[in-house]
């Protein structure tokens, strides 16, 4: 079965809970108008002393992963901090993700260092591949940059294959570009280049390998880069997401770097649903999203439930006021990051995804007969006899899948995982791949862990009504 | 000259008197012979009490459900041809009894009357071929040998039947257990059917997919009735050598051939694990040189070269000794008695039996030729087995401990990747197609090691087998494509 075991999911959440202290407490601390990188930097030196103290003293048995109930009280609060390693606090949250602030050098410079590396990645839970990502994870860490910053990024290749890596968006020389052959020489496995240059920029843009990129995009090597600009927050949360695709063929353990259209694991920050963190917001944030996209061939259209966002921007700046608009659904297309602001104004559970409904899907097949209107008892009763375990699939859709998968009548390949979904208050929720919950909840609340379930007022969640009470409305049910 | 009569009488009887006619006596030993090298029971049935007995056997043995070694038995109790050879026993021992008998005396008596009257003359005689006192031991000597012949054919015939009915019934065995997989094949192939069908009635696949999967299916049915006709008649080959009819006929045929041993018993083979295969490694120079030790052919063949040597001789005796005829005779003449003893000589003065010499030096030849001829067909025929003994051992074993597991972790696989939907129900039934096809192929490959088995243990009793088990195996090898016609 799969590689990656409940053991792990423990330790990583041991990781999170680290990096979850030192989130509240720079959340607790707000953020001056005008940033000083370096008094910032003490303040934080002194936090994390007091965040190590907290992860010390907190057990790493606390299920990370523990299936949600529709009791929220009852349900086991998960961090969903973003680790950060570096001096300034981050102001970025990267879900599933971490985040680098760099290190100031002696000279006033900010240091970041990418290693370049082959990481055993879990995009959910029972499905591990053998991924490229830098500093240990897929994607790669936010960096976190402040505009008018002179940033010092070394990077160093432990791959087997010589790479580089180009600084999507941003305005720099030439010759630090990044694209193998053209700008420099690509970086030799074992070798450690440095890219140097001023920031003089704010937005949202993304890092990515610029040598044999079919491939090594392919396989992870992609990062979010964002730019705050001088002057300090403006909105309460601040998240990025970085969109991908991917081939995990069933019983493989490797992403298939040739794939053209056929992928089957789709990601929001290298993870897919049910492995994606759960977005917490607090009642009328200001809040914004950026969304890069880096898979190789498609094109996202993620949508929001429940509220409008405008789009304020993408990697080539900010759009002026004038040209913004509202949507429910921002189309982020390869190659492209477009940042969304919106006020969350709207409590409850609320799905936001792909709107590819292929893309709501995990490692599905897509070559097999359509079986929807096929009488599956009369198909049972020939076939099992003869495939003892046999059992008919998709006479009515695909939505039973997982749930069958869950209940373990029906083993899977090694490292694969249900087509669809997880267990959600009311049933199954039938969706996978590139899909999350905002949970929008009342302040104060803890943003860095999972609050569970919305506890929807009396009166306000759907329900199934009776032939009678359709009919006071004059809606003859027959 | 009186007295001299009865005293040629008593030499007379004295010959003649040393042997009788007992060829049950013959059967024991055959019995003997192959109880020791095949551990089978022949029995006469010559109508006496014990006849009873060996039916009631015969309809024990066919309660239980029939394995090769019961089928045997039976055959060895209830051939009516492997009885009739039985008589061949009868024959050479009457021979034997026959070669040491002298010939019968000749009596001869006339009366001459004188035409003109008075008393008649009378002459009495008895004769006797001489020389057969001398040729008899010579000639017993003959019919011994051709005896021994006859006993190695008899002990040979029970071998040969008791190989001929393991091989039919190993034959039978595996046609039914094809049988039994080609049945599987049809309920796949029916299975697909029926999903193309409500795929079709549900509006998901055109018209096209269903007819492909229907002309499968029918495909199967009519091979179902290929593996039924073959089951059938391989069945009734067994019948044959069983010899039963009538309700006797309906045997309850065990449907599975047992598994290939790990471990050899036969001591030229040894299991080996050559380049990661099980298998089997065999010293065919050992299969030769116990074949040719207990080659029952050989034997007779032998026993053929003796006998025409002492043809030879006894030709030579009876050409060099010119033929004898010495009697007695008493004559009447003039009403006294006269008598005195009568001897006759053929002169060799034409035939001094050069011809028969000669066809008996051919028949000398002759019989050294065809046991030389035997003897490197023989050999031959060892190195052919121990060769398709222990491809065949190989094979099984591959299959065995190789292939259908594979198979079975393919439609296993298939399943999972089925329930990940990367899969439809025409890739989980294929799979099972495939595993069906795979334990097909390994009841091929299982029959042609019990039937090589059967050879070589046939050959190690002393029998030549007839070798076209081969055809068996070759007939289920993957047909390669024929050359295309220019």
């Amino acid at each position: 079965m799969s590689t990656y075991t409940r053991r792990d999911w423990m330790k990583a959440s041991a990781v999170a809970l680290g990096g979850a202290a030192v989130g509240r407490a720079s959340r607790a601390t707000p953020l001056p108008v005008t940033w000083d990188p370096v008094a910032a930097a003490d303040s934080i030196a002194a936090d994390s002393v007091a965040a190590a103290n907290v992860a010390a003293t907190t057990p790493d048995s606390l299920p990370a992963l523990a299936p949600p109930t529709s009791a929220p009280g009852q349900a086991r609060r998960r961090s969903l901090a973003t680790p950060v390693d570096g001096d300034r606090p981050n102001r970025v949250d990267t879900p599933n993700g971490s985040a680098l602030t760099g290190r100031q050098a002696d000279d006033g410079a900010w240091v970041y260092h990418l290693t370049a590396e082959e990481v055993e990645h879990a995009f959910a839970p029972g499905l591990t591949a053998t991924c490229w990502g830098y500093n240990g994870q897929v994607h790669g860490p936010t960096l976190e940059a402040v505009e008018g910053d002179r940033v010092r990024i070394y990077v160093t290749n432990r791959l087997g294959v010589a790479t580089t890596v180009h600084w999507h968006g941003v305005f720099l020389p030439s010759g630090m570009d990044g694209v193998g052959g053209l700008s420099q020489a690509p970086i030799a496995p074992g070798e450690t280049f440095l890219y140097e240059f001023p920031i003089t920029q704010s937005g949202t843009f993304m890092y990515h390998s610029h040598h044999d990129e079919m491939t090594q995009i392919a396989l992870g090597l992609t990062g979010m880069f964002v730019v705050h600009p001088r002057r300090g927050a403006d909105v309460d949360r601040d998240v990025a997401f970085m969109l991908h695709e991917w081939l995990v063929e069933p019983g493989t353990s490797r992403p298939d770097p040739n794939a053209m259209s056929d992928f089957n694991v789709l990601t929001m920050n290298a993870r897919a649903f049910p492995g994606t963190d759960p977005i917490v917001v607090g009642h009328n944030d200001r809040v914004r999203f950026r969304f890069g996209n880096l898979s190789p061939m498609d094109h996202h259209p993620i949508h929001l439930h429940g509220h409008y966002w405008t789009i304020v921007g993408t990697d080539g700046g900010a759009i002026p006021a004038a040209g913004r608009w509202p949507e429910t659904t921002v189309l982020v297309p390869t190659g492209s990051t477009r940042t969304v602001e919106w006020t969350a104004d709207a409590l409850g559970d609320w799905a936001m995804h792909c709107h590819m409904t292929h893309h709501v899907m995990n490692q599905m097949g897509h070559g097999t007969p359509n079986m929807v209107g096929v009488d599956a008892r009369a198909l049972d009763r020939s076939v099992q006899p003869l495939a003892p375990g046999y059992m008919a699939m998709g006479e009515n859709g695909m939505d039973e899948h997982g749930s069958h998968v869950e209940q373990g009548h029906m083993p899977v390949p090694e490292n694969s995982i249900p087509m669809v979904g997880a267990a959600g208050p009311f049933g199954y929720i039938t969706m996978g791949g590139m899909y999350t919950n905002v949970k929008v909840r009342p302040k104060p609340v803890d943003v860095t862990a999972d609050p569970g379930w919305y506890d929807h007022p009396a009166g306000t969640v759907a329900r199934a009504v009776s032939a009678e009470q359709a009919a006071r409305d004059g809606v003859r049910l027959t | 000259m009186t007295g001299r009569l009865p005293l040629l009488a008593l030499v007379l009887v004295g010959l003649s008197g040393c042997t009788a006619v007992r060829p049950q006596a013959a059967f024991g030993d055959v019995q003997a012979t192959v109880a020791e090298r095949a551990d089978l029971r022949a029995v006469w049935v010559t109508g006496t009490a014990e006849d009873a007995a060996a039916r009631a056997a015969v309809d024990s043995l066919l309660t239980d459900s029939l394995t090769a070694d019961v089928a045997v038995q039976v055959a060895l109790l209830n051939n009516r041809r492997l009885q009739a050879t039985y008589e061949d026993l009868g024959v050479a021992q009457a021979m034997l009894v026959q070669a040491g008998l002298l010939s019968n005396p000749v009596f001869g008596a006339r009366g001459l009357w004188p035409a003109e009257g008075g008393a008649p003359d009378l002459g009495l005689s008895v004769a006797f071929d001489f020389l057969d006192v001398f040729a008899r031991p010579l000639r017993q000597r003959v019919a011994r040998s051709e005896y021994a012949a006859a006993q190695a054919r008899v002990a040979g015939a029970v071998l040969d039947l008791a190989a001929q009915t393991r091989t039919a019934a190993i034959r039978a065995q595996a046609d039914a257990a094809r049988l039994a997989m080609q049945v599987r094949v049809v309920a796949n192939a029916e299975a697909g059917y029926t999903a193309a069908r409500l795929l079709r009635e549900a509006g998901n696949v055109p018209a096209v997919d269903l007819l492909a999967e229907q002309a499968l299916y029918e495909q199967a049915r009519l091979d179902l009735l290929v593996a039924e006709g073959a089951a059938a008649e391989s069945r009734e080959a067994l019948i044959r050598r069983m010899g039963l009819s009538g309700p006797q006929a309906v045997i309850p045929l065990r449907a599975t051939l047992p598994a290939v041993p790990a471990e050899s018993p036969l001591p030229f083979v040894r299991t080996s694990t050559e380049a990661g295969v099980p298998g089997a490694a065999v010293d065919a120079e050992a299969i030769e040189r116990a074949a040719v030790a207990a080659s029952l052919d050989l034997d007779a063949r032998r026993a053929d070269i003796e006998a025409a040597a002492r043809r030879l001789g006894l030709t030579d005796v009876e050409a060099l000794v010119p033929t004898l005829h010495a009697g007695a005779e008493l004559e009447r003449t003039d009403g006294e008695w006269e008598a005195g003893p009568d001897v006759e000589v053929a002169l060799p003065l034409f035939d001094q039996g050069q011809a028969r010499r000669a066809a008996g030096y051919a028949e000398l030849r002759r019989a050294q030729a065809l046991y030389e001829a035997d003897a490197v067909d023989l050999r031959s025929t060892a190195r052919t087995l121990a060769t398709r003994l222990a491809t065949a051992r190989r094979a099984a074993l591959h299959y065995q401990t190789t292939v259908l597991p594979l198979r079975a972790e393919v439609a296993a696989q298939t399943l999972r990747q089925y329930n990940a939907m990367q899969t439809g129900v025409f890739g989980v039934l294929q799979a099972q197609q495939a595993e069906a096809e795979a334990a097909r192929r390994y009841f091929d490959a299982l029959a042609a090691y019990w039937v090589a088995r059967t050879d070589l243990d046939l050959l190690l009793q002393g029998r030549m087998p007839s070798l076209d088990g081969g055809a068996l195996a070759r007939a289920n090898a993957p047909s390669s494509v024929p050359p295309a016609a220019h």
